[in-house]
């Protein structure tokens, strides 16, 4: 059994257990795709986030989903949230050799599940998040803690994202969308107008002048004689003498009870039952009132059946088969074979040229984000695209997605330029109607010669694609 | 026809010293009081009011002037769906500087969300909430606590104000510093309801308007209604404000009175209020009215009536006196009277009837003619209108409410009733019962 130890001393042996030894920046520059469990030592926290952020932000399956362990640990390390499993110091002296197999070899049978996966990148969040979830047959359940913003947070898949703004919200949002996540209410935060934080401090505030210097005071009322004050004005000595008809109050609920309480603003002396509340943001100092702040459904997620086969197959099959509807869409290896007989005849006669362009959507998870309810349209309406730009003659591929190779037969660099043209004009079309954020395109266009092969040809035009 | 005729003949064959035997109850009390002493002194208030008309000029431009804050205040329970329509006529009024504070006494519907919408939207000021029930002297007492007002104008929930109610009510005050408090009149809101609230109507017109009128030029008002009556502040502070009801207005009144202040009612502070609207309700509102009169002016201001009390005042005493012997003596001499006739001549009951049934009539004709003057410009088409049903009065005035009145004052002497009233919520009206009075 291939179990790597990330941690400053070398250790080899913990317990009974054989383990290999590997520093963070192996992790990160040449990560073990054998290993079948990744234990990270826990003796310096720092160095252990460090360890689960480089196995977490890899983009190549056999890494980022592999289980973590953590050993000396403590109970209350906010690490353990995002590992498949921790052991505490105590506990980490007991470990034995038939322990991880028992426990973590079902995520690994699923990480075998995952086809072809074997050499290809992970890089977009969604997928990974459902990978993940996918791989540990898991809810995903928010936390509470005061880290993040909102007060509740998804630590396993957080550690995905370098940065902490909401596009793992937005990314949970559209695996909602796409029914590959199914929800459950979990919890609604209230969040600040401006920083969306949610720790917000709400305060009784003199409807009158809206200082927050309120004292309250019971009302008392005296059936007898059916006086009502606050209780102060009722206090003497320790008894409740009435102010109206000098009576001791005999007990509460006998003579006399507390109908309500009062509050009075020691700013302008206003009373008042019912203060307003407003809030101030602990963050920006924003003061908001309750009902202008923005709500926010926390959510429990658990993947859906279309969703376990996405995490198997890939997102990108989903959208495939909604522009195949529009125009033939062939699978990569295919175009691989037709891409070099083409190059064969090119080679053999040389009389006529012909073009490869890359046509690619940037910002993929802004594009995720934004897509929402409306993938299934818009994937119709990139069909269209791709369908009134390309002839019947020219042969198209995607390699993600949001990436687009075609062959264009008997199409010199003029008319490849040309047809990528006119698909950007009516791409930003598309985009303007539809996104709220700038989405760019890049493109690039290669043409075939006699002195290429598949693979020079597929590598320059996915390196050569920018903007231009 | 035939009865008329016999009732003529019967009238001829009598000589008069036999015909006040038939009919001494009429002329002892109803045709002198409210006949010839209602004309006498509403005569005496038009020229009056004639002649003070500089002197309430003066006290409205003293009034404006010096814009005193007025404090409006509502209890009430469940009475939620009255308060926009109120809030819309307050909001009107011709005088601006008033303070709205509305209690919600424990209501169990969706009063409290309607006073908080209409407080967000600032149609009205201040709203109190007691979340258990504590009755309607004690919501009063908890909406004075949070006044500021020189003046408290108290209103019921399910009533609304003509557009200058509130300084025709304030400028009393302004006439004669002696003033403690001030009542308003009394107009009824649905009138063509149905026939209860028609015959409560002519009633309004009659006793309530006339009859305060008249009580108020002599000095013995008994009582500043609740539905709209205004206060001094500074006098309701002293005598530390309502105590428990039944008959908290009458008692509050009473109170104002011993402190040597006076109280007047001003006919032209109009304030439309809902009058019961059927039978039942009707029967029972009077009950409860009719009881609450033994209970305060016999038993907790007996001291009125004693000559030995140091502030004995000659108009205290004969307002009491006034309001005993023309509800309770009276009541209980009618029925002597019934009696009397029975016994006297039983052959004539169906004359003696006829014959007070005229008599009873032609004094509402006149009490009608009276109030419709004075009205004045307030009057109402609708209010004109209801002419059609003064035949149905003498029955009404004469032997329904008579019958409840009876009733009420026999409950209340026998079983001191109005305790268990659900007027006060159950946990005061135990309280109140053990006390002395
Ligand atoms: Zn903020
Ligand atoms: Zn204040
Ligand atoms: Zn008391």
């Amino acid at each position: 059994m291939n179990i790597f130890i990330i941690d400053e001393k070398k250790i080899t042996q913990i317990g009974e257990l054989s383990v290999v030894s590997i520093s963070l920046k192996e992790i990160k520059d040449n990560p073990p795709l054998e290993s079948e469990i990744f234990i990270v030592n826990c003796e310096n926290k720092k160095y252990a986030k460090a360890a689960c952020e480089a196995i977490r932000r890899d983009t190549n399956p056999a890494i980022y989903l592999k289980p973590i362990i953590l050993i000396n640990s403590n109970e209350n390390f906010t690490i353990n949230n995002i590992a498949d499993g921790y052991f505490t110091i105590e506990q980490t002296d007991a470990l034995n050799n038939s322990f991880f197999p028992a426990s973590y070899g079902s995520i690994n049978q699923r990480i075998e599940e995952i086809q072809g996966f074997k050499g290809v990148k992970d890089t977009n969040i969604a997928l990974k998040v459902l990978r993940y979830i996918m791989t540990r047959k898991m809810s995903l359940t928010p936390f509470r803690g005061s880290g993040n913003r909102f007060g509740l947070y998804y630590p396993n898949i957080d550690i995905f994202m370098r940065s902490k703004d909401e596009t793992i919200y937005n990314t949970l949002d559209f695996l909602e969308d796409q029914n590959l996540l199914s929800q459950e209410f979990y919890e609604k935060v209230h969040l600040c107008i401006h920083c969306n934080s949610s720790f917000l401090n709400f305060m009784e505030v003199c409807p009158h002048c809206g200082s927050a210097d309120l004292e309250d005071d019971d009302l008392v009322h005296h059936f007898d004689c059916a006086h009502v004050a606050p209780a102060k004005n009722f206090k003497q000595n320790g008894s409740l003498i009435c102010p109206k008809c000098d009576k001791e109050l005999k007990g509460l609920g006998v003579d006399y009870d507390k109908p309500a309480t009062v509050f009075r603003c020691n700013s302008c002396r206003h009373t008042s039952q019912n203060p307003d509340i407003s809030t101030t943001c602990f963050h920006c100092s924003t003061v908001t009132e309750p009902e202008d702040l923005q709500k926010r459904k926390i959510k429990k997620y658990s993947i859906t059946a279309l969703g376990e086969n996405a995490a198997i197959h890939g997102i990108d099959q989903m959208f495939i088969q909604i522009l195949d509807e529009k125009i033939k869409i062939l699978p990569y290896q295919a175009f691989k074979i037709l891409l070099s007989s083409e190059i064969e005849r090119i080679r053999r006669y040389d009389i006529s040229k012909s073009s490869v362009i890359l046509f690619q959507i940037t910002q993929s998870e802004q594009f995720y984000a934004q897509l929402g309810k409306r993938t299934r349209q818009i994937f119709s309406e990139i069909g269209d695209i791709l369908n009134s730009v390309l002839r019947t003659c020219d042969i198209t591929t995607t390699i993600n997605e949001v990436t687009f190779i075609s062959l264009l037969p008997e199409t010199d660099s003029t008319g490849a330029d040309v047809a990528l043209r006119r698909l950007k004009e009516k791409f930003s079309v598309l985009i303007e109607s539809n996104f709220e954020k700038q989405i760019e395109i890049n493109t690039s266009s290669i043409s075939l010669n006699k002195d290429q092969d598949v693979e020079s040809v597929l590598t320059g035009v996915i390196e050569n694609a920018t903007a231009n | 026809m035939q009865l008329l005729t016999n009732a003529l003949d019967f009238i001829n064959s009598q000589d008069a010293v036999d015909l006040f035997y038939y009919f001494w109850f009429f002329l002892v009390f109803d045709f002198s009081r409210y006949v010839l002493a209602d004309t006498f002194f509403l005569m005496v208030y038009f020229f009056k009011k004639k002649k003070n008309r500089p002197v309430r000029v003066d006290a409205r431009l003293r009034l404006f002037k010096e814009n005193p804050l007025i404090s409006i205040i509502v209890p009430g329970k469940n009475e939620g769906r009255y308060i926009p329509e109120l809030a819309k006529s307050l909001n009107r009024q011709t005088y601006k500087n008033i303070e709205t504070i509305i209690v919600d006494d424990g209501s169990d519907d969706n009063t409290f969300k309607i006073l908080r919408k209409l407080k967000n939207e600032g149609k009205i000021d201040s709203i109190f909430r007691n979340d258990v029930r504590g009755g309607k002297a004690s919501a009063a007492n908890l909406a004075l606590m949070y006044s500021n007002g020189k003046y408290v104008v108290h209103l019921d929930a399910d009533t609304h104000l003509k557009e200058d109610s509130v300084e025709q009510i304030i400028i009393p005050f302004y006439m004669d510093s002696s003033i403690g408090a001030v009542g308003g009149d009394l107009r009824v809101k649905n009138i063509y309801a149905n026939l209860a609230t028609s015959l409560q109507s002519i009633d309004y017109m009659k006793s309530i308007s006339t009859g305060r009128v008249v009580n108020s030029q002599l000095g013995i008002l008994r009582i500043i209604s609740g539905a709209f009556g205004a206060f001094r502040k500074d006098v309701l502070d002293q005598i530390k404000g309502w105590d428990v009801g039944p008959g908290l207005d009458g008692d509050l009144t009473l109170k104002i009175r011993k402190l040597g202040l006076k109280v007047k009612h001003e006919p032209e502070a109009v304030c439309y209020t809902s009058v019961p609207d059927s039978f039942i309700k009707l029967i029972k509102q009077r009950y409860r009215w009719d009881r609450s009169l033994v209970r305060f002016r016999l038993r907790k201001h007996s001291d009125l009536l004693s000559f030995k009390n140091r502030n004995f005042n000659i108009f205290n005493f004969l307002t009491v006196v006034d309001n005993l012997l023309f509800n309770m003596v009276m009541n209980f001499k009618w029925w002597i009277y019934i009696f009397y006739i029975i016994f006297l001549n039983p052959k004539f009951i169906a004359i003696i009837f006829v014959i007070n049934y005229l008599l009873y009539f032609s004094t509402n004709v006149i009490e009608f003619i009276l109030a419709t003057k004075l009205y004045g410009k307030t009057m109402r088409f609708q209010e004109y209108m209801l002419i059609i049903f003064l035949p149905l009065m003498p029955l009404y005035h004469g032997i329904f409410l008579r019958l409840i009145r009876t009733y009420a004052h026999i409950m209340e002497i026998i079983h001191r009733s109005s305790f268990e009233d659900k007027w006060n919520p159950w946990k005061v009206s135990k309280v109140v019962k053990k006390q002395r009075f």
